[in-house]
This record gives structure tokens, C-alpha cells and sequence, in this order.
């Protein structure tokens, strides 16, 4: 009973005339245009509807003529060129320059990608229970865009990105089985900072309490303004800031600053805002 | 969900070692400005843009694409991402125009060409009939028409103007069937 059929809707026609329409609905059209010739005299109206405007647009383009592709696309070349140049780009394997360096979750690098992984992870000497003032190293073994030390240095350490996205931040929380942090009560951290060339990876990332004893993000913050100091005045490394600030913070605070305890004015120091 | 940002600092990983070389995003954002070009342009321009301020516009669209690559950010879909980036930026430019204009002077200063009359008489009566009806279609149905042109999908038309599927088949179509009836009454 072809009659009985009923007709494909405009829509339909459409979308099947393009490619668009979804099986298993695809197939009965399909079928009823093979019986239809009203349908398909409709089809073929609009295909002529397509030519048409085709020859209109092209008439009402060629009123308005384009400058040549040239000029434009060495222009955007030439600011995707100084985009790079001012991102902190190339970032490479250094597994080399640290011969103790670990890949991170190896097995899950290895489903992602073949080669080149740059997460380092330094498994500390310390297996502390997580968080306090320093990160449980299985968790957080840090994780760095490879930098050179005067990309580090031409950006402000200020301008350094160093607000976790929310939802990278719940992951880190989940990570550390905190299931509802107070607000206010923590940071979440970076273990290398930005600043100083860490990622923003769910590696490099742990909740330090701010109220856990004397060893708080601030004085890490000190620390790490320090450390960045002496590496863009070219007295210390950067892979060993880097490295330093990864393994035991609070060891490198005490040597650097030649004290057991933090240093009154780095207690105070406020530099991020807590996670709320 | 996988974790973007680790996914980047990996797949960045294998990148060059050199700053100075070529980025593969680099090179995937000028060829798709290759392909894109022309009908953004055209696109932009439909919505009321000076070409001028159109090829502005279709700068920044590819800058801010070269960071959506970079930063690992979903990468099906590309054109009807540029699309939509630049249809934003075109919109918040005519928006702010007449007050302060949002983008070079010399693009004030360089009217676009407008056709000689002789050429348009050349056209056949049935182009003339088709331009008058797609004047006369509403801008969101032009637009549909044009970005469809353009090669977008229906489903991608959708995302660029935020409407529904169902809305823009609708008006395609309707458009469509109105040039089709307008130039079949005459011959
Ligand atoms: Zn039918």
C-alpha cells in the first residue's frame, strides 16, 4: 500500500540530502523516496533551491572582492610565531638531568603515549601521611613544563597562572580522600610552582592544610620567591630548584635559610588564596 | 574523564626540543586558515562586518584556536569551533562599534569595494529574483544558508548560532523551498 505512506517531512528530506539523518529512521526514508516521486520532486526542488543560491551568493561575493590570502596568512604567522615565543613552550623530556627521575604512573603514560613523557616523579625519602606540609610522593612526585631558565624568568612570577580549575582541583581533594574539604582550611598547592616551571597536573598538585604547624604554603611560597630569585639571577639552577622544591621543601627551607624553624615574616606571607 | 592537563604536558612532551622549531598545532591552525578562510570571511562579513574588520576578526578567531590546541582542549569539530569564536567576536565588535571602534583605524579607512552597476545588470533574471529573496530572508536564515555553504554540518550550524538542530534544519529548508518556488514561476 505505497498510498498509505506518508510523506518525508521537509526536515527530513533535508537532513537526508545531506547525510544528516539518523539511522534506523534513514532507512525507511530511504525506501519511501525509491516509491515516491512527490518526495522526490520536492528533493529535487530544493536541490535546484542549493544551485540557485549558489549562483546568487557567488554573483553577490564577487561584489565584494577579498584581498589575496597572502598578506593575512603571513600576518597570522607571524602572531602565532610571537604567541609561541611567549608561551612557555618546548617542553621536553629531562629525564637525563635527573638520573634518579621515575615516570610518573608509567603504565597510564603508556596507554596515552609511546614516547617522551615529561611527568618526572621523585619518590622522596619520606612516606608521610597525606596532607601535611609535605606531599604524599605517590601521589604528588611533582611534574614540570620543561622551561629554560629565561623563560622562567621573562614572565612575573605574579603572572604565572597559579589558580587550580575547580575541577582539577576536586580530583587532587579525591586523590587525598578528603571527601568534604572546609572551606578556607586548605590550598591547593603546587609542589613545583609555576613560577618556577611546574605543571598544572593533578601530579604537581596536593591540599596543604593552612593550619597544619608551623610548615604552611606560605613559607613554602617564601621559599619558592627564593629560590626563583637565585635562578633568574643566575645563581642556582633551575632543574635543581626544581628538583629541590619536589623532594623535601622543608629541608631545602632550612638550608637555604640557615634555620630549624620558618622565619617569622614568611609565616606571614601571603601570596595565594585559599580554596574555597 | 581523562585529566586534560596531564594529557597536554604529554602530549606536549613530544614536541620539539627546540622552542624555535615548528609547532605541529602551529601548522594545523595556518592550514585550516587556508581552508576556512574565505567563507569566514564571507560569514562575517553577512553578519554586518566591514571585510576589513571581518579579516581582523578571523585573526584572532585563529590566535585564540592555536591556544585551544595547545592547551589539549577537544579538537573534533574545528571549523564550527573557528565559527563560532569568530561569530562572538564579530557580534561584541558590532555591538561596541559606532561608540569606539573595536579594532584598527585604517580598517575605518578602507571602504569596501563596492560592485560597478554595469556588472550587476549582467546577472540573469534569475539570479536578481534569488538575491531578492535571500535579502529578504531573515539574517538568522541567511546565516544558516552561509554556514551551511560553507561545509558546516546541520549539528555544527547548531552549536556556531546556539539553536537547535530541529531549528536549523527548519529554517534551511524554508529558505530553500522560497528561492526554489521564486525562481520556478519565472523562466
Ligand atoms: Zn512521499
Amino acid at each position: 500500500m505505497r498510498a498509505a505512506q506518508q510523506h518525508i517531512t521537509d526536515e527530513e528530506l533535508i537532513l537526508t540530502m545531506d547525510g544528516e539523518l539518523e539511522e534506523p529512521r534513514r532507512g525507511a526514508v530511504d525506501r519511501h523516496l525509491n516509491q515516491c516521486w512527490a518526495c522526490r520532486a520536492r528533493r529535487a526542488e530544493f536541490e535546484r533551491g542549493i544551485e540557485n543560491y549558489l549562483a546568487a551568493q557567488r554573483s553577490l561575493d564577487a561584489a565584494v572582492p577579498l584581498p589575496p590570502a597572502a598578506g593575512p596568512t603571513a600576518r597570522l604567522r607571524a602572531s602565532l610565531d610571537s604567541a609561541m615565543a611567549q608561551e612557555p613552550a618546548g617542553w621536553r623530556s629531562a629525564a637525563s638531568r635527573w638520573p634518579r627521575a621515575i615516570l610518573a604512573g608509567a603504565a597510564a603514560a603508556a596507554m596515552a603515549v609511546p614516547v617522551g613523557v615529561t611527568l618526572l616523579a621523585w619518590f622522596g625519602t619520606k612516606n608521610l601521611e597525606a596532607p601535611g606540609p609535605l606531599p604524599d610522593a605517590r601521589l604528588t612526585p611533582g611534574a614540570v613544563r620543561l622551561i629554560s631558565q629565561q623563560q622562567v624568568c621573562v614572565v612575573p612570577a605574579e603572572d604565572e597562572g597559579r589558580l587550580v580549575p575547580a575541577e582539577l582541583a576536586r580530583r587532587v581533594f579525591e586523590q587525598y580522600r578528603i571527601a568534604s574539604p572546609k572551606p578556607r582550611a586548605y590550598e591547593v598547592d603546587y609542589l613545583i610552582s609555576p613560577a618556577l616551571g611546574g605543571a598544572t597536573v593533578l601530579q604537581n598538585l596536593w591540599p596543604v592544610p593552612y593550619s597544619d604547624g608551623v610548615w604552611t604554603s606560605r613559607v613554602k611560597d617564601a621559599l619558592e620567591d627564593h629560590l626563583r630569585q637565585l635562578v633568574c639571577a643566575g645563581k642556582l639552577d633551575l632543574a635543581t630548584a626544581q628538583q629541590e622544591i619536589a623532594t623535601d621543601w622543608i629541608a631545602v627551607y632550612r638550608r637555604y635559610f640557615r634555620t630549624r624553624l620558618p622565619v617569622a615574616a614568611h609565616a606571614r606571607f601571603v601570596k595565594d588564596s585559599p580554596w574555597e | 574523564m581523562a585529566d586534560n592537563a596531564w594529557i597536554q604536558s604529554v602530549r606536549l612532551a613530544r614536541g620539539p626540543a627546540t622552542a624555535s622549531a615548528a609547532c605541529p598545532e602551529q601548522e594545523e591552525v595556518v592550514h585550516l586558515f587556508g581552508e576556512l578562510r574565505v567563507p569566514l570571511l564571507r560569514y562575517l562579513h553577512g553578519l554586518g562586518l566591514p571585510v576589513c574588520d571581518c579579516e581582523d576578526v578571523a585573526q584572532d578567531a585563529f590566535l585564540a584556536l592555536l591556544r585551544h590546541l595547545r592547551a589539549g582542549k577537544p579538537r573534533d569539530h574545528l571549523p564550527a569551533w573557528v565559527f563560532r569564536v569568530s561569530r562572538n567576536l564579530a557580534l561584541k565588535c558590532i555591538q561596541q562599534t559606532s561608540a569606539q571602534r573595536c579594532l584598527d583605524e585604517d580598517c575605518a579607512n578602507a571602504p569596501d569595494r563596492a560592485a560597478n552597476p554595469e556588472e550587476q545588470a549582467a546577472h540573469s533574471q534569475r539570479e536578481r529574483t534569488t538575491r531578492a529573496v535571500i535579502a529578504a530572508l531573515a539574517p538568522h536564515d541567511r546565516q544558516c544558508l552561509q554556514l551551511r555553504a560553507a561545509g558546516l554540518s546541520y549539528r555544527a550550524i547548531a552549536g556556531v548560532l546556539d539553536v537547535s538542530l530541529g531549528s536549523v534544519v527548519a529554517c534551511v529548508s524554508r529558505a530553500l523551498s522560497r528561492i526554489a518556488r521564486a525562481t520556478s514561476q519565472e523562466k
